[in-house]
């Protein structure tokens, strides 16, 4: 073997091996937020656990995308979390938590509504507009719910359509229950129980912060 | 067959350059953001890191007092020394300290307030501010503080620090302007209120440098609102 034709296969091999294990940290510099933050992962095993989250400054990112708080995140949950966090979404993130949507002449907000659907807080078929007390959207059953089964139907969604919308309402179920305190996720079942179990009762308006304005916006 | 040893010559220079690429992403960069159109045209008689109390008055400015520190580091966590933090930011009503309207005495600017304030980094990059917790200005929903971070006459960058989870965030138009979702990250702090109500508020804000530097002596005050 010449020795130029030595040097070849070393070379190649040596040039293959560095550039598998620069590659996710090069792709990761500028990419997607799922290859961002899996560019943390050192192992390369497909999960960035939080020792492996070297920036502190992402800790809130990755304790709100950690659903099942394994301290460890999948590039599920890592699309499931910036879904939640994109503007527009269904859900709120819990560093910038949304306002309560409003609907309809009064303003008043709805609870366990999601904002971002019915586009920007017009009134909704799943409302009743012009109502003067808060109630619980009709045909929700279970908490985290954002479509009701019946309009499900009439979609007539794709499984895989069906497969993102039960993935995203136990999603929302798990931040719900992560958000609220034993007492008040109790409450709220029972209010839904009530109504699914034929009881229209109107349920009366928490202390929900209201919808304010910048005092000085524009206003110099 | 023997491994030739041109291949543990190549396997070391790789080995290295791998090593270049793990400590590269060991931080993200802080993101660039716009410096707005209060930055003042000159600096204020008073330019230190204390924007609480200028030199020469004994009344504090109003608003709630807050200690905001950082360190200034590079994308593989070490120290960015030999660097200057400059803050701007509008007083307790909403003021910035260059405002058109400042002549004006029916308009209530706080006077004790510094507005712009200056600081250079200690050999680990930490810097420090005593100044007061941002509120929202004219035209802008989110409280903010403007940061610049200059070595000599380079713009390392330019950002806004954001209060993490403030309503008015999502309806800031600069805010709302950054898509990324690790981005909006990195340019928020908690703003730690104290149970203590004699204590002082305190932020952590590191920044991140990376990416290009610009040539600071060419900044000049934009005509333009911001964004």
């Amino acid at each position: 073997m010449k020795p130029r034709s030595r040097l070849m296969i070393p070379g190649g091999l040596a040039a293959g091996l560095c550039v598998l294990v620069s590659l996710p940290f090069v792709v990761g510099l500028d990419g997607d937020i799922v290859s961002r933050l899996l560019s943390f992962d050192r192992n390369r095993d497909g999960a960035l656990t939080r020792n492996e989250m070297s920036d502190s400054r992402l800790l809130p990112i990755f304790e709100r995308y950690d659903s099942n708080k394994d301290a460890s995140l999948t590039r599920e949950e890592i699309i499931a979390g910036a879904e939640a966090d994109s503007p527009g979404s269904t859900t709120a993130a819990p560093a910038a938590p949304q306002q309560p949507a409003t609907f309809g002449g009064e303003g008043k907000p709805m609870i366990a509504r999601p904002t971002g659907i019915g586009g920007g807080g017009a009134p909704s078929p799943l409302t009743k507009a012009n109502s003067p007390s808060v109630a619980f959207p009709d045909g929700l059953t279970r908490v985290g719910q954002v479509v009701p089964d019946d309009i499900k139907e009439s979609l007539e969604l794709s499984d895989k359509q069906k497969k993102q919308i039960d993935d995203l309402e136990k999603d929302i179920a798990s931040r719900l229950d992560r958000i609220l305190n034993a007492k008040q996720a109790q409450l709220l079942k029972d209010r839904i129980n009530q109504q699914t179990n034929g009881s229209k009762t109107k349920i009366e308006s928490p202390d929900l912060p209201s919808q304010t304005n910048s005092p000085v916006d524009g206003d110099k | 067959m023997s491994i030739p040893r041109e291949f543990y010559t190549l396997a070391t220079i790789c080995i290295m350059l791998s090593g270049i690429s793990l400590g590269a992403k060991l931080l993200e960069p802080t993101p660039r953001l716009s410096e707005g159109r209060n930055y003042p045209p000159a600096p204020p008689a008073d330019t230190d890191n204390d924007l609480v109390i200028i030199k020469g008055n004994k009344a504090p400015a109003l608003g709630q007092i807050t200690n905001l520190k950082g360190k200034i580091l590079n994308q593989d966590g070490s120290p960015n020394k030999n660097v200057v933090v400059e803050i701007w930011q509008s007083d307790a009503n909403g003021f910035f300290v260059n405002d058109e309207k400042r002549d004006d005495k029916t308009v209530k600017f706080d006077r004790n307030f510094q507005g712009y304030g200056r600081c250079d980094v200690n050999e680990l990059g930490e810097y420090t501010f005593r100044t007061i917790k941002p509120v929202p200005s004219a035209g802008r929903a989110a409280p903010h503080i403007f940061i610049r971070v200059k070595q000599g006459n380079l713009e390392l960058v330019t950002t806004q620090l954001f209060v993490r989870g403030y309503e008015g965030n999502k309806n800031d138009e600069v805010f709302k302007g950054i898509k990324d979702v690790l981005n909006r990250e990195l340019v928020q702090a908690d703003f730690k209120v104290p149970t203590d109500p004699k204590a002082e508020i305190s932020s952590q804000f590191d920044i991140v440098i990376g990416g290009r530097v610009l040539d600071a002596s060419r900044i000049v005050p934009q005509e333009s609102p911001e964004p």
